[in-house]
């Protein structure tokens, strides 16, 4: 049956893109200009219209009648009338406040006076006024420029920053114009992109926000090509050590600063420098919780005129707090995901800024910039002894005793043998479960425990190939750059986080120069609840197009493992 | 009451004479049921173009005065006397009367003490409306195409999904009634849980009910529809799904569902008021899609009764309310039920739900109510708007299987019901889930129990016990087969253990036929939750139609001249065809110098030896009237006018 038209639409916004219909890819060009995808795990492709991607592609020029009468166009159903009312009423609200600057001077203008005497009125943002509104202009004090727009957006008012950044400090940086290796620097189109929707073009509301790339596609280049746009001192925060490091290595290797102008701020080392990276863990360090947080000095102890969030989506809730006070700092957020385990992706949104590029896993890989992956669970039975623990054991115990089913390490072998000579990380929850898994096979283990120079000389050596496998703890989760990784096997996992399972995949994403596929291995105990947890983990891959496929192992020395799901 | 069941419940003789008028005579005679003809257009549009237009006027009065509400004779001539200038004498009231009754649009029952009820079958007030008070199309102005919408309205479903999702709470858990007879108040939050329309939304139309005071507006409506569906069905003991009127239901398309809820509404509560019930005919009538003017209902329904009956289309998701310049308007979407969807033999119209690799299941609007209510039943829901999303977790299998759903059978209606294959994902976490679900269950079982194990083991070795297949519990109890009892007791009683008298086993739902027994369930015995204030039913239906000669007493006693011809009489003999007239409530046809003039008499009056009588002329339709006193000379040649009985 031909498929009459190719958009599902409900009335909240949610919209059902179907793959199959030939208008397909137009549609989806269409979409990514008023709504962001939340999933594809099947034929519909599901976006979503809210609040925040009506704002943006009021930015961009859309009216609230283009999208609505486009979306009737594509729509087999038509469109729910309450939805319609809701994007004329959002979209109408974009540019209603706009930030300005003037003498120096912070105000809120816009051109219906009676909104902003109904703001005016509202005593929780009395505050952050300076004196009596005018019927079309408010004084703002300088200071509460984040927590204006933050609770204005809380209350459906975008306001439009139009007030500009400060410089910050100048700073003489370019990327290098060739790398180590000889071969020309050149960032790829959708890099370039990114970087280009960042800045904005005239744009003054330009210069902060998010963009949101699959783990492997090169964020890092990223902040790099913007810190050498901007041409100032930059604070670059990462969620631990080891990726403090690699930012560093990454810098001096492709930029033409020297390890001289670039210092490390982290628990170990604090040297402040015109480009200066920084853990989340170390500003957020306190002695008590009556004390104040002691480095937080830090992002405003020198004229940053950029700040790059790294991993933005494990931004702890105090830096959001701090990030509210930085408004007048360029602000530049990274990330492979927007979904944030603890649900604050509003805050991301009103404190970094919108979200400026994204680029789909899937895309990504049709394109080849990032490496194909097959991803699959393989499950194990718990012999008697393990399964009568398991049962019998209180159910917070019960995910732990899954977890650390000793017949994995008999499927890690074998997939061992079966990647053999392939770049490959085993990666788990559990230390006692690793270094079990380390003695048993001969295999290197990099934990959080071990020094950081030792955990850097076992990325090198992986890196230069002379280790071919390594066993990491969840301290392998973000932030390491392992290119060359092609398999991984994940033998234990925390319960259900999303983020991790796209993490670790993201591990093994970068293209390979031998163009193989990569291998996602997901090892857990049948017959228990770890089954499940792996289902929710499994799901949000799935929502971003990866199907897995489910193996299940037999028994040793069998001939490995019937394949239970159809090819 | 309907025509269906109207016409069901006339006497033979009357529906004979309706068969056997020549415009239904053939249909008749083709097998068409006698309903069916009278309810449809076409006979209307027939009967409308040969009736006489008296009594097409009449029965407009009628439609626009009363509506499906009954009336009695004294009701309708009053009605017709207040008219300026009265239109209709008495006689041809009654005349007209007998002549819709014989064309089977106007039907009659008696009460016990005798009193006449005549009414329009509430169904054919539509059909009425639209031909004899037929409204105007009022757009808005150029200009103002979109009108001011409430910006925190609700997303409406059509009604038949809700109404569906509220019902399979029932399925899930029927309303039990308290001690008191009132609704148990759990069931009942868990009923309006899932709907959209709030009380106070349904404040205008009035209902009245069991309980009104605690039980929630939508809840009652919830109940009432079910009930008048056959979906719900009232026992002794709750309220619950009917199984049979449940398939039934779930047989019609959404569209099917929402018309046959559409005619629940008009036949159960817009019928209760006249001048709501046409607004509410009239909507119908109306293009869909465009915005217009509530005022445009003003010919037939104040504007505050049409915007109550427009509010409680839009809860039913088939209409749209907003303001222009002030003025109410209002438009009706696509779903509002189509006419076309109201014919039975209509295919419905069958879509299919797609099913996803991450177990989602996505609904589109054309997917038919019973798969609808099986995802109900085996899925969670995840999302009730335009399109319905489901979701499969282990939880929902669990209650699948509580419905009856193994894990093969939920596989096949997935892919029936998607036209695909299920995605491998899917097949994958069935199979998990099902793997630990229903491998235990609690069973009631018969249990044989003995005193003592030495009684226990005389039993197992008897040979004829043990082919029963007895299961051993403990020491001296067995567990038997319920079906081998009667056996097994004999058995007993032979080696000499007769069983003890023990309460009789009875599996759950063995005591339905005691205490939970349906309350007569037949569509037409079932009188719903909200109270409706004709109850025609309970009158029987009127045996006769009068004849001519019975709607003019005294008749066959006066000279046939005074009824065919205007002539010169005696002064007498001109008071005697006056006071005739009066007593007939008919017209006098009078000639005078060559002029024919209609003169209604009301009353007499002696002047010595003669007389005058007091009445009107009956002149241009558009000439008020006017009591006039004319004097015996006056009348010099007359005739009494009767009005002809219309037997086309």
């Amino acid at each position: 049956m031909a498929i009459t038209r190719p958009l599902l639409i409900q009335s909240d916004g949610t919209l059902l893109l179907d793959e199959r219909h030939p208008d397909y890819a137009t549609t989806r060009n269409y979409l990514r200009e008023f709504a962001e995808l939340h999933k594809r795990p099947g034929f519909f492709h599901t976006y979503r219209m809210t609040p925040i991607t009506l704002w943006q592609a009021a930015s961009s020029g859309w009216t609230a009648g283009e999208i609505v009468e486009r979306l009737a166009a594509l729509s087999r159903f038509g469109v729910p009338g309450a939805l319609e009312e809701e994007i004329r009423r959002q979209m109408n609200r974009y540019g209603l406040l706009r930030l300005v600057a003037s003498d120096g001077k912070l105000a809120l203008v816009s051109k219906s006076a009676d909104l902003l005497a109904s703001l005016g009125q509202r005593g929780n943002l009395t505050a952050a006024f300076e004196g009596e509104a005018g019927s079309h202009s408010a004084a703002v004090r300088p200071e509460a420029r984040g927590w204006l727009k933050r609770k204005l957006a809380e209350l459906g008012y975008p306001v439009v920053d139009m007030a500009g950044y400060r410089t910050g400090r100048a700073l003489d940086v370019n990327l290098r114009e060739r790398a180590e290796g000889g071969q020309p620097i050149r960032l790829r189109d959708y890099q370039a992109e990114a970087v280009k929707a960042f800045l904005g073009d005239d744009c003054r509301d330009g210069g902060s926000g998010v963009v949101v790339l699959p783990c492997g596609a090169g964020k890092t280049w990223v902040g790099m090509a913007a810190l050498a746009k901007l041409k100032c001192e930059t604070l670059i925060l990462t969620p631990n050590r080891v990726s403090v490091s690699q930012w560093i290595e990454e810098i001096v290797r492709n930029t033409t600063l020297t390890e001289q102008d670039i210092g490390e701020y982290t628990g170990e080392t604090k040297n402040v420098r015109p480009v200066t990276v920084a853990t989340y863990q170390v500003l957020t360090h306190r002695r008590s919780k009556e004390e104040d947080y002691p480095h937080w000095k830090l992002f405003v102890n020198r004229e940053w005129g950029l700040i790059i969030y790294d991993e933005v989506h494990l931004l702890p809730a105090p830096v959001f707090r701090m990030t509210a006070d930085l408004q007048a700092t360029r602000r530049l957020g990274l990330t492979a995901t927007l979904v944030r385990e603890d649900g604050r992706e509003e805050d991301a949104f009103a404190l970094i800024g919108p979200k400026r590029y994204e680029m789909p896993w899937r895309t990504m890989e049709e394109r080849k910039w990032i490496a194909e992956a097959v991803c699959t669970e393989v499950r194990v039975p718990m012999d008697e002894q393990s399964l009568q623990h398991y049962t019998s054991a209180p159910r917070n115990l019960r995910h732990r005793i899954a977890g650390q089913n000793p017949l994995k390490t008999e499927v890690v072998r074998t997939l061992l043998d079966r990647h053999y000579g392939t770049p490959t990380l085993i990666i788990g929850q559990y230390l006692d479960q690793l270094h079990e898994l380390a003695s048993e096979l001969s295999l290197p283990l990099v934990t959080g425990e071990m020094p950081h120079h030792s955990r850097k000389e076992l990325f090198k050596q992986f890196k230069e190939g002379t280790i071919r496998v390594l066993i990491v703890s969840k301290v392998a989760n973000f932030a390491v750059d392992l290119p060359d990784a092609a398999v991984a096997i994940q033998v234990s996992g925390s319960y259900g986080s999303r983020q991790e399972e796209a993490q670790r995949l993201g591990r093994i994403l970068r293209p390979k120069a031998s163009g193989i596929t990569a291998s996602f291995y997901s090892v857990v105990s049948d017959g228990t609840d770890e089954i499940e947890f792996s289902r929710n983990r499994g799901r949000f891959l799935l929502e971003q197009g990866y199907p897995y496929t489910i193996d299940r192992w037999q028994a040793p020395n069998s001939p490995a493992w019937e394949k239970v799901s159809p090819e | 009451m309907n025509v269906r069941q109207s016409v069901a419940r006339l006497p033979e003789s009357i529906a004979g004479l309706i068969a056997a008028s020549a415009a239904v005579r053939p249909q008749i005679e083709r097998g068409e049921p006698l309903n069916r003809i009278i309810g449809s257009s076409e006979w209307a549009d027939r009967w409308q173009s040969g009736a006489e237009p008296k009594t097409v006027g009449l029965l407009a009065t009628i439609v626009a005065s009363f509506a499906a509400v009954p009336f009695g004779l004294e009701q309708l001539v009053n009605v017709c006397e207040a008219g300026s200038p009265a239109q209709y004498t008495g006689s041809e009231i009654r005349v007209g009367l007998a002549s819709l009754r014989l064309h089977g649009i106007v039907f009659a029952v008696r009460k016990a003490w005798g009193d006449q009820l005549f009414y329009i079958p509430t169904d054919m007030v539509p059909s009425w409306q639209r031909r004899l008070l037929p409204v105007q199309s009022i757009r808005l102005p150029a200009g103002e195409s979109r009108p001011l919408t409430d910006p925190d309205k609700r997303f409406r479903l059509p009604l038949s999904l809700e109404m569906l999702l509220s019902w399979q709470c029932v399925a899930d858990q029927p309303i039990a009634f308290t001690a008191k007879r009132t609704l148990h108040r759990k069931s009942v939050a868990k009923l309006i849980a899932p709907m959209r329309i709030a009380s106070q939304e349904l404040e205008t139309i009035g209902f009245a009910y069991p309980d009104a005071e605690h039980l929630p507006r939508q809840a009652a409506l919830a109940i009432d529809l079910g009930l008048s569906a056959g979906v719900l069905v009232r026992t002794e003991r709750d309220i619950r799904i009917d199984e049979r009127g449940l398939s039934e239901w779930l047989a019609l398309s959404v569209q099917q569902a929402d018309a046959r809820l559409h005619e629940f509404l008009l036949e159960r509560y817009a019928a209760a008021d006249p001048q709501m019930h046409l607004a509410a005919s009239a909507v119908a009538t109306l293009q869909v899609g465009v915005w217009l003017e509530t005022r445009l209902f003003e010919t037939v329904a104040p504007e505050a009764k049409a915007d109550a009956w427009l509010r409680l289309l839009e809860c039913c998701g088939w209409v749209e309310r907003g303001s222009a310049a002030g003025r109410p308007a209002f438009r009706m979407l696509n779903e509002f039920p189509a006419r076309e969807a109201e014919k039975p033999d209509a295919e419905p119209n069958e879509g299919t739900f797609i099913v996803q690799p991450d177990g989602e299941i996505i609904v589109p609007p054309d997917v038919g109510l019973a798969a609808r209510w099986t995802l109900g039943r085996t899925t969670e829901r995840v999302a009730a708007d335009a399109l319905f999303v489901y979701r499969l977790t282990r939880d929902a299998c669990a209650k699948a299987i509580d419905a009856g759903y193994s894990r093969q059978t939920l596989i096949d209606f997935l892919e029936r019901g998607s036209g695909e294959s299920l995605p491998s994902q899917v097949a994958d976490a069935l199979n998990d889930w099902y793997a630990r679900l229903g491998r235990t269950k609690f069973e009631d079982a018969l249990l044989l129990r003995t005193d003592s194990p030495a009684i226990a083991k005389l039993l197992l070795d008897d040979p004829e016990l043990v082919a029963h297949k007895p299961e051993l519990v403990g020491d001296r109890d067995f567990i038997v087969d319920a079906g081998a009892r009667k056996a097994i007791e004999a058995r007993l009683s032979k080696l000499g253990y007769p069983p003890a008298a023990a309460k009789r086993h009875k599996p759950p739902n063995a005591d339905a036929g005691e205490d939970g027994d349906v309350a007569a369930g037949s569509e037409h015995k079932e009188p719903g939750w909200i109270y409706r204030p004709f109850a025609l039913g309970y009158y029987e239906a009127d045996p006769s139609i009068p004849a001519f000669e019975d709607l003019f007493p005294g008749m066959l006693d006066i000279p046939s001249a005074w009824v065919k011809e205007p002539r010169a009489y005696h002064a007498s003999t001109r008071e005697s065809l006056v006071q005739r007239a009066i007593s007939w409530q008919t017209s006098l046809l009078v000639r005078r110098e060559g002029v024919t003039k209609l003169f209604v008499p009301r009353a007499l009056e002696r002047q010595g030896d003669g007389f005058r009588a007091i009445g009107h002329w009956r002149g241009e339709a558009d000439e008020p009237q006017k009591l006039v006193e004319v004097s015996a000379c006056d009348l010099a040649e007359l005739m009494i006018n009767l009005p002809s009985l219309d037997v086309t």
